[in-house]
């Protein structure tokens, strides 16, 4: 019986390296990488970033953090990603209707929270970035973001010894590429899963809405729910919300992307997770605080020929509602994610 | 003796092998296939592409006049070809990179090697741009990558084609005109394929490590002269996709023409 395992442990053995190796040559894949798996929590819709085409490893991912908090990938090495997208404000900029860029500019738009990044298949407000690889590129080469060049990041990065190693362990050899660069962007940020926030907990049975929660809740279902989908609360569809057009940064939203009038003023509907953290509101952050956002559905939308027909009737809100609404958004805001080291500046 | 667990028994390890040597074969059944599709015959194939206008070599800085009249220099010109392919009874994309990236200013990118199967052609084909899969897919490398400044990273899309210079006639700063050509979404897809036939002789045949070597005559004119009349005065910025772009692009499909063919 003993001889009967030490061979079958063998021959068990051989085919398993046979497996790894077979699909080593060439590949550049790196045996030694630890890989992981995208969270899926309960109830949410299938992935969407495609991850058979970028595997994540926990040393891409920790390439990506560094990356993601490194001011080199800025032309003066002051806007690091992590300048606009801050930890503790869901990774959006905290109480900052426009984001400070390179030389003392502003952005045009309101810096969206990141999280849940695997669920989309466009970014930005007016989708105009098809996948998630690409999206660095943008804030790095706009001028009033990080105002660099991609050329110029790749040198700064390739000529720091310490980097290379990180992508010689990652990516099988220590070139550093623009492909390969958005890839570990991309295999941190897809990892920074919000789903563990008190609705969640509810959601799981774990916890219980207090009577306000519970109340704000059925109020959300009954008017807000239908945009801001659950689990996700967004569709990720492109709406216009009725916002008057900004009379100097005459923002068209979908528009400028499709070309089409019918585009026009349409903005990505933003999750409502982490809504309590995430303010200024808005996609040019024109309302500072969630009261001024429910006094907007209430009585501020202005119709035009694409304004959502959803809002037809506005939305009308009591001040009882809009206290007990509040409660309930309370519960979005997931702590846990909001502090959780592994998205944290690495040390 | 306690009985053997179950999973232990001599056939249910020689199971256990067998599945995985199976599974070892079918994860290597892509690179094989993979390593296949390029041994089919081919034979070699170079494409030399001259920039010219209304015949003579165009070179940066040098002034042109246009159509219209309008006289103006070109400090930079920059076109993506790609997916090239041999027309006839059985048309076979050729083999290399999918794309290239021609530059006025890197005279060596204005050749391009391929191998395409052997056969018998009565004609060229490629796509001026860049399929709309390769424009939403992801970070490309090679001549794909964005670092090349081919790419609009506020909203995704390869820049297909690009033409800057300076002219009197133009309302911006310096005179300058910028044209920029891309855009994948309908209705201002600005892809375009030129499709070219041969003429002296009708027909080549690629054989097997052979050389054959194409040349090719891209006129400038045709940029501005075609079925969109583009006025430098009227227009000299066009940096997005739409329908300006598309229509532009409507033009300089027509500029590539087979001035001569070698075969060695």
């Amino acid at each position: 019986m003993r001889k009967l395992l030490v061979i079958s442990s063998l021959v068990i053995a051989v085919c398993c390296s046979l497996l790894v190796q077979s699909c080593n040559k060439g590949g550049g894949e790196n045996a030694e990488l630890t890989f992981m798996d995208i969270p899926q929590p309960a109830g949410f819709p299938p992935i969407q970033y495609d991850v058979a085409n970028n595997p994540i490893s926990k040393e891409g991912f920790e390439l990506g953090r560094k990356l993601f908090y490194d001011g080199r990938l800025s032309k003066d090495g002051n806007f690091p990603c992590a300048s606009c997208h801050q930890q503790f404000a869901a990774f959006a900029t905290f109480e900052h209707d426009f984001s400070h860029g390179f030389n003392n500019q502003f952005t045009t738009r309101n810096a969206p929270g990141l999280f849940n990044l695997a669920w989309h298949k466009e970014m930005h407000h007016d989708g105009g970035i098809a996948h998630l690889d690409l999206q660095p590129l943008a804030p790095i080469t706009a001028p009033n973001e990080m105002g660099e060049t991609i050329p110029a990041v790749l040198k700064k990065i390739g000529d720091d010894p310490d980097y290379r190693q990180h992508f010689q362990r990652v990516f099988g050899n220590e070139e550093v590429t623009t492909e390969r660069m958005t890839k570990a962007l991309s295999q941190f940020m897809v990892m920074m899963v919000s789903a563990t926030s008190k609705y969640d907990q509810v959601k799981a049975g774990k916890a219980s809405f207090d009577v306000n929660e519970e109340a704000g809740y059925a109020i959300f279902k009954n008017k807000c729910a239908s945009c801001h989908k659950e689990p996700l609360f967004t569709d990720l569809q492109y709406r216009n919300n009725g916002l008057p057009m900004h009379p100097t940064l005459k923002d068209v939203g979908r528009m400028r992307i499709t070309g089409s009038s019918q585009d026009s003023l349409k903005f990505k509907v933003p999750s409502l997770r982490n809504v309590m953290v995430t303010y200024p509101y808005m996609h040019d952050g024109r309302f500072g605080d969630i009261s001024n956002v429910y006094e907007h559905y209430n009585s501020g939308i202005q119709f035009g020929p694409t304004t959502d027909p959803l809002l037809k009737t506005k939305i009308p809100l009591s001040a009882t509602e809009r206290g007990l609404l509040t409660e309930f958004l309370k519960t979005l805001t997931d702590a846990a994610f909001n502090t959780d080291p592994r998205f944290a500046a690495p040390q | 003796m306690p009985r053997p667990l179950t999973y232990l028994t001599p056939r249910s390890i020689l199971l256990t092998a067998v599945g995985l040597i199976l599974l070892a074969l079918t994860a290597c059944q892509k690179q094989l296939n993979f390593e296949s599709g390029q041994t089919s015959p081919g034979g070699k194939i170079r494409l030399i592409f001259f920039p010219t206008f209304n015949g003579s070599p165009v070179l940066p800085g040098l002034s042109y006049t246009n159509i219209a009249g309008e006289p103006f220099s070109i400090q930079v010109f920059k076109l993506y070809v790609g997916k090239i392919r041999g027309n006839g009874n059985q048309p076979a994309e050729a083999d290399g990179e999918p794309y290239y990236l021609l530059d006025l200013a890197k005279p060596s990118s204005l050749q391009i090697d391929a191998t395409l199967k052997t056969g018998t052609y009565n004609g060229l084909a490629f796509l001026v741009g860049v399929d709309s899969a390769r424009n939403v897919s992801g970070v490309q490398s090679g001549a794909l990558d964005p670092a090349n400044g081919m790419f609009w990273t506020w909203n995704t899309g390869y820049i297909y084609a690009k033409l800057e210079g300076n002219s009197p006639v133009s309302n911006q700063i310096n005179g300058k005109f910028e044209y920029h050509i891309g855009g994948f979404r309908t209705p201002f897809n600005a892809i375009r394929e030129a499709k070219l036939s041969f003429t002296q002789p009708s027909t080549i045949t690629i054989k097997e490590d052979g050389l054959t070597t194409i040349y090719l005559r891209m006129d400038l004119a045709k940029w501005f002269d075609g079925p969109y009349p583009l006025r430098i005065a009227n227009l000299p910025v066009v940096t997005t996709p739409g329908a300006e772009a598309a229509s532009i692009a409507g033009n300089y499909v027509n500029m590539f023409s087979i001035t001569q063919i070698e075969q060695e």
